[in-house]
């Protein structure tokens, strides 16, 4: 289990959009124009993959 | 019919109407309570089978209420919902008796999940009675994302028992920090944590710290010595890098957990001990036991229950949380004062790979703070430790790419490097051959001719 050079294209994929995430601050709206996919999609794709801001509980 | 008794008490309104809707079209019977003092009296005649409990509460601490509840009527399951996320509240809810934990703002699919679990737990009834002392909060580990919080909860539970435990993770994902919270939290805790590497000794050295020897069992041996598992009596054992033990102290280590025997090297009488086996391991061991590197019965042994830990750019927004904990203690190191990290850095560590986890943060940013002048922490004093390894090649100041952008560019990535070799690039990629076909064609992937 040391760190693999070569990622599964899933891995990758979570990366991206938790970084897209993490850089507009969890902005659906901004991150899914970033990403290039509808606001839908990664919504879904956010539950799916299990995402989920640390920062929330900050808001209430 | 109902399909059972809920009792909510939480002093959110709103919240308390949705759980109580929510709840009640799935068909359960529910009441509602905003303090903990009606709650507890519900409680005596509701007799609900699953009490839902905001940890805050107006009047008493939601931790007391659930240690008052757990009192009157042992037979119900107990979730608690709380706004903070913290390993120490967790754990202190498992400890006490609570099933489940969940984070606001409240997830419907996460609650339902939570509530079909209590319902099941207190259809069988088998929760011992967990005696509710007090606990030392120990082990500093952060994290907020969900993977984290799973970590607490097994936490939670491992150490109100005495199982065997495997925690796999990569190399500075804080796997003997895990294993040293099991044994803080359970109730052996003034016993001993002995922490041992496997991979540091060689091979008769590490039989004889593990079991000890008698005088005269090889050469330099002048004494009887104990092992570390006479030495642990009813504590903790925690062998690291466990794939890296030979065979021959494999099968001495398997009758160890059969049996609770073992003898010292050298020694001819059968000893009996009964600390705890917690082991670890950064290799992947199924795979180690395929290649009759490592033994199978053995790996059942030591796998009764398995932590995941996964590494750092798996969770990668715990990067904040972890660097603001990590910064306050380096600057109490190094008598330094800085508050802040400059946004672009953050960005750049959020993006990175950590291939050395959560070690290798402290390590940068112990670096970085030396480098440091004043309060907030640039750019330029983070960069020249993460290597050009980039998450994939992303420049913090351009725009970031899509999707599609980023998974064509991985899978050429992994083309070029198995030389366009279909098979082996979709087993890396984790998918299907026709997917890949299919993705490349969508994407005007083609070998250069």
């Amino acid at each position: 289990m040391e760190a693999r050079q070569y990622l599964t294209l899933k891995e990758v994929r979570r990366r991206h959009i938790l970084i897209t995430l993490v850089r507009t601050g969890w902005d659906v709206k901004t991150a899914s124009a970033l990403l290039k996919v509808t606001e839908r999609y990664l919504a879904k794709e956010i539950k799916k993959l299990g995402l989920q801001n640390p920062e929330a509980w900050k808001r209430g | 019919m109902a399909k059972g008794k809920i009792l909510v008490i939480d002093d959110e309104q709103s919240q308390l109407e949705l759980l109580e809707l929510f709840l009640t079209r799935k068909g359960y019977q529910v009441r509602c309570s905003a303090t903990a003092e009606e709650g507890l009296r519900f409680d005596r005649a509701f007799e609900p089978d699953v009490v839902i409990l905001d940890i805050h509460l107006p009047d008493k601490d939601g931790l007391e209420v659930l240690q008052e509840l757990k009192k009157k009527n042992p037979r119900s399951n107990t979730i608690m919902i709380t706004a903070y996320h913290d390993m120490e509240t967790t754990v202190k809810a498992m400890r006490l008796g609570a099933c489940e934990y969940i984070t606001k703002p409240i997830d419907v699919d996460e609650l339902e999940k939570a509530v079909t679990r209590a319902f099941r737990l207190s259809a069988q009834d088998r929760r011992p009675d967990s005696g509710g002392h007090p606990t030392t909060p120990k082990g500093p580990i952060i994290g907020n994302s969900r993977a984290m919080k799973e970590i607490f909860k097994a936490v939670g539970m491992l150490c109100e028992n005495r199982v065997t435990v495997l925690i796999e993770g990569e190399t500075g994902t804080g796997k003997e920090l895990i294993a040293k919270a099991i044994h803080d939290f359970s109730p052996n805790r003034d016993h001993p944590f002995l922490a041992i590497n496997c991979s540091a000794l060689v091979e008769t050295l590490l039989e004889s710290e593990l079991f000890g020897h008698e005088k005269g069992a090889f050469t330099g041996a002048h004494v009887t010595k104990k092992g570390k598992f006479e030495l642990a009596g009813q504590g903790t054992i925690f062998l690291d890098e466990v794939g890296e033990i030979p065979l021959e102290v494999q099968a001495k280590l398997l009758r160890f957990l059969q049996e609770r025997e073992f003898q010292r090297v050298g020694g001819e009488t059968t000893l009996k001990a009964s600390a705890r086996v917690i082991a670890a391991t950064n290799r992947d061991l199924w795979e180690m036991v395929n290649r009759g590197a490592f033994r199978e019965d053995l790996y059942y042994r030591l796998s009764v229950a398995r932590i995941h830990i996964p590494p750092l750019r798996e969770r990668s927004e715990d990067i904040r949380l972890l660097t603001e904990y990590l910064l306050k203690k380096i600057n109490a190191e190094l008598g330094k004062n800085i508050r802040k990290i400059e946004e672009k850095a953050m960005l750049r560590m959020i993006e990175y790979r950590w291939p050395g986890n959560v070690r290798q943060l402290e390590n940068v940013l112990t670096r970085a703070a030396i480098a440091t002048h004043g309060e907030v922490m640039p750019e330029d004093a983070v960069l020249p430790f993460l290597g050009r390894e980039m998450a994939h090649g992303t420049k913090v100041d351009q725009p970031p790419l899509s999707l599609q952008e980023v998974e064509k560019e991985h899978i050429l990535k992994t083309l070029n490097h198995t030389g366009w070799h279909i098979t082996n690039t979709a087993r890396i990629l984790g998918i299907s051959r026709p997917t890949l076909r299919l993705k490349m064609k969508d994407y005007k992937l083609l070998p250069k001719p």
